[in-house]
């Protein structure tokens, strides 16, 4: 049964769900007994989704307590669902089985991918879920089948498709992602599970039915859209609670600068855009964004400075889109910076005078390529109740740190002054400036000379097949934290070079990372020798580069034109050359970690 | 009779039978029949499933003539490697002749062609790179095609004593990747004689494209045509040019038959041709740090 055909068996034919309840426990008093409960269950459980929903974007880095409210709502809705389907006990155990099944899977088997485990797993899981069919002569099917909804739920909720994103690097719209993160899910499956008279007003029982309806078909396209590749590895890959809900917030604050891409449709509808409707929904994501990067700066709406701040982003824009670059699908390990609140970090305290607190947080750095990396770190305390209140801590540990291995970890220790005191609720941000690092990036391009037209039909889709298909037309690099993004050709993203025409090389550094590219030191092409005018100055080398105020834009380099190239491209001795472009930058890169603390101070 | 006899007299029949079958069978072998080209192929481990950084490495080609005609003029490249992966050499080499199958070389010339390689460096800490290429191989050949055909001027008289003729007949091949097809003869009555048209189909049943067809004779009863010419794109009457999207051609050659009544004949083309054919391979540059995903 497709989930379509799940979820239309929860949501879909409602008073006929509420005859077949009636039937189920076999008394229409029960069954009525029965809808009063399955209301009020499902009613706080879109009450708890929203809650809970409203916790994770306000409390931002407490990931442990959204992972836990989260697991205590995928239970709820389990109970909420059994609620939903009749009172009879053997109901709620069909329901709750797979949802068992699931989660000794992921947490007493460590989400084991191991295909004799799974063989196992699976087969004994679905012979009891046969047995228990087959005893209760098929009526458990049905429940059985439902119990895989808060599981589904459960993955969406704490971040699957972000996970995906980042750890798998799945290329998935924008769209799709904001869809995913900007959905309260609990909320929705509350909704799922209310009856369609879940209300004495007809108008509330309308709404009612009619945001399940626009919720299923928002759940069919969430998950239809993204096309999630196979998973080659055979065991624990999956994620901990903490890397989903990392992941997600992280991803969610890259999207917070826009509007949800769903709020922005349902605006150019009602605004009846009908005939532009990509058009509009693309101005309203533009002029969020814009409007999100002026007020970051800290302008205030409406000011003078405000709206220059906006023409001036809208100048930038108009200069041209960055030259795009993918993700190089080989290279596995990128290089991470991250700052970890380990659990024995004090996050709330009881001390006597409040000065000289050591908070640790532990530097974990994942250095594949081996680079001589230089760290530089600080931190800062704010008052949560008076910002004004502002001063930097003391990095004990060593505010300058050398680092070459490949997994290299440290811990960094933030030491509170000791001429001032804390006392109360603090924002603690410990910053981490790493110099010197190196991204790089390759490009391929065919040279074919000059060719007619018969053998161009003849040969290109040949190449564009074994050279370029999906995305190698663009520059593939590491996930870095930065990573340069280049394009060369008669067109910048045409793969096919011909030497009759002029040739054009674009480029552009690209922040991959949560943190800020804060300088660049210098940039270099290789392979570019005998290609003319790309040899001049700024085009294929250049060090110091100007950097755009707004920490995410995409900062451009020197576009340079050719009509230029060596003599063996120009006229291969073959039917066509393939030849590998590089490009690499040194740059330093600022990363942040906040958390909150709070200090009691004894009193006597 | 006693049993071991039978069974002696049977062992002795089918030890006859199968002497005389064995016989007949290689003296009436047809090479030219099929359509059979050259056929390539690596010999094994050469190149290697996986290729390590900074080593080296061999590609060994067989080629074998599959066809009933000799190549000439053969060419080998191999086109579409990038350099810094794999830098193979040389990466172009010829063979001026593969004897095609026939009594004294049953299974075709066959020959081993030999790339030395040199892979490079893996880009940054990327797991592996796949280096896709093309073995393209050109070539020149012949087809040649010959039959026993009905000739009538009133081909749609049905009360003529002699033979009985055919308006189209239908061939599967000649033994080569280029083949006549399918041959159709039509009659015009001219007084007691008749002018007769073969239209001869010609298909590239093989992988490979052919550009150019050449018509070097064309006969009936051993005697040239009056007047052949290819239909479609040509260089000439006698030289048909084919394009990518369409491997056929038609030939039409005419004469005229001075006997009132049916008659059996010889019909006979040869035909040369070029040859290419582009094959897609690859070769896999592999991190050995990693650990084998595939």
């Amino acid at each position: 049964m497709g989930i379509g055909g799940i979820i239309g068996g929860a949501a879909g034919g409602e008073a006929g769900t509420v005859a077949t309840m009636a039937k189920y426990t076999g008394a229409a008093a029960v069954g009525k007994q029965v809808l009063g409960a399955g209301k009020n269950l499902s009613w706080v459980l879109v009450i708890l989704g929203i809650i809970h929903y409203a916790f994770r974007v306000v409390s931002g880095g407490n990931y442990g307590m959204a992972f836990i409210i989260s697991l205590g709502l995928f239970v709820f809705s389990g109970y909420a669902l059994s609620q939903r389907m009749g009172q009879d006990s053997k109901d709620r155990w069909a329901i709750m089985f797979p949802m068992l099944v699931f989660v000794m899977w992921y947490f007493y088997f460590g989400a084991s991918y191991d295909p004799m485990f799974l063989a196992y797993f699976l087969g004994i899981s679905f012979g009891v879920m046969l047995l228990l069919g087959i005893v209760t002569k098929g009526e458990a099917t049905k429940a059985e089948l439902l119990g895989f909804l808060p599981v589904l739920f459960l993955f969406l909720d704490i971040g699957l498709i972000p996970f995906l994103v980042e750890k798998l690097h799945v290329q998935i719209t924008p769209l799709v992602q904001g869809l995913v993160l900007f959905m309260p899910w609990w909320t929705f499956f509350g909704f799922l599970t209310l009856p369609s008279d879940a209300s004495e007003n007809s108008s509330v029982n309308f709404l009612v039915n009619l945001t399940k309806i626009l919720g299923i078909l928002y759940l069919v396209f969430v998950i239809v859209a993204p096309a999630i590749p196979n998973v080659g590895y055979t065991q624990g890959n999956l994620p901990g609670s903490a890397e989903f809900e990392d992941a997600q917030a992280r991803l969610r604050e890259k999207l917070g600068e826009k509007e949800n891409p769903a709020v922005s449709n349902w605006k150019c509808l009602i605004a009846g855009r009908f005939t532009d409707l990509q058009e509009c929904i693309n101005e309203r994501q533009t002029n969020s964004e814009l409007r999100s990067i002026c007020l970051a700066e800290g302008f205030e709406d409406g000011s003078t400075a405000y709206n220059k701040c906006i023409t001036e982003q809208e100048d930038i824009r108009k200069q041209g889109a960055p030259v795009s670059g993918v993700n190089d699908p080989t290279i596995k390990e990128p290089t991470i910076v991250k700052m970890v609140v380990g659990q024995y970090f004090p996050k709330e305290m009881t001390h006597d005078t409040g000065k000289g607190i050591d908070y640790p947080v532990n530097l974990e750095i994942t250095n594949p390529r081996k680079q001589n990396l230089t760290f530089e770190f600080s931190c800062n305390f704010t008052n949560q109740k008076n910002k004004k209140e502002n001063f930097v801590g003391k990095i004990v540990s060593g505010e300058k740190l050398d680092f070459d291995g490949e997994n290299p970890k440290t811990t960094v220790i933030c030491q509170s002054p000791s001429d001032k005191g804390l006392n109360g609720s603090y924002k603690l941000v410990y910053y981490a400036t790493i110099k010197g690092l190196t991204s790089s990036s390759k490009l391929q391009r065919a040279f074919i000379g000059d060719r007619d037209e018969k053998w161009k039909q003849e040969w290109v889709p040949k190449i564009m097949s074994a050279h370029f298909s999906s995305n190698s037309r663009l520059s593939q690099g590491a996930p870095d934290l930065a990573r340069i993004n280049f394009g060369y050709g008669n067109t910048i993203e045409d793969p096919i070079v011909q030497s009759k025409y002029g040739q054009t090389l674009s480029s552009s550094i690209e922040n991959l990372g949560n943190g800020k590219i804060v300088n660049v030191e210098s940039y270099i092409f290789d392979g570019f020798q005998g290609f003319g005018d790309l040899g001049g100055e700024g085009c294929t080398s250049g060090d110091k580069v100007n950097l755009p105020t707004s920490g995410r834009s995409a900062i451009p380099l020197k576009t340079c034109f050719t009509k230029t190239m060596p003599s063996d491209l120009s006229n291969p001795s073959v039917d066509y050359v393939l030849k590998e472009f590089e490009a690499t930058i040194v740059y330093d890169y600022l990363i942040e970690r906040s958390t909150t603390i709070k200090v009691n101070l004894v009193t006597t | 009779m006693k049993l071991t006899n039978v069974l002696i007299i049977v062992v002795l029949a089918i030890f006859l039978v199968g002497c005389g079958s064995s016989g007949q069978g290689t003296a009436k072998t047809n090479f030219k029949t099929g359509s059979g080209g050259l056929r390539t192929s690596f010999f094994n481990n050469a190149p290697p499933d996986k290729i390590y950084p900074n080593s080296d490495f061999r590609i060994i080609l067989q080629i074998k003539n599959e066809a009933a005609y000799d190549l000439t003029a053969g060419e080998i490249s191999i086109i579409g490697l990038e350099e810094k992966y794999f830098e193979v050499g040389p990466v172009r080499q010829v063979f001026p002749l593969l004897e095609g199958r026939s009594l004294l070389n049953p299974s075709g010339g066959k020959m081993f062609m030999e790339f030395e390689g040199k892979a490079g460096k893996l880009f940054q800490n990327a797991q592996n790179y796949r280096g896709n290429y093309f073995l393209k191989t050109k070539f020149k050949s012949a087809v040649e095609f010959s039959d026993t055909i009905c000739l009538s001027p009133r081909l749609y008289e049905i009360y003529d004593s002699g033979c009985n003729p055919q308006e189209k007949k239908g061939y599967s091949g000649q033994g080569a990747p280029l083949a006549i097809t399918d041959i159709e003869l039509v009659a015009y009555p001219i007084g007691t004689g008749a002018k007769i048209e073969f239209r001869t189909r010609l298909k590239n049943l093989g992988n490979g494209m052919i550009s150019h067809i050449n018509l070097k004779s064309a006969r009936l009863g051993g005697v040239e045509f009056q007047e052949c010419e290819f239909q479609g794109p040509v260089v000439n009457a006698h030289e048909a040019l084919l394009s990518a999207n369409k491997q056929e051609s038609m030939l039409l050659c005419e004469t005229t038959l001075a006997s009132s009544s049916s008659y059996e004949t010889t019909l006979a083309f040869d035909f040369d041709y070029d040859y290419e054919m582009k094959e897609q391979h690859q070769l896999n540059l592999v991190n050995p740090n990693v650990q084998s995903y595939w």
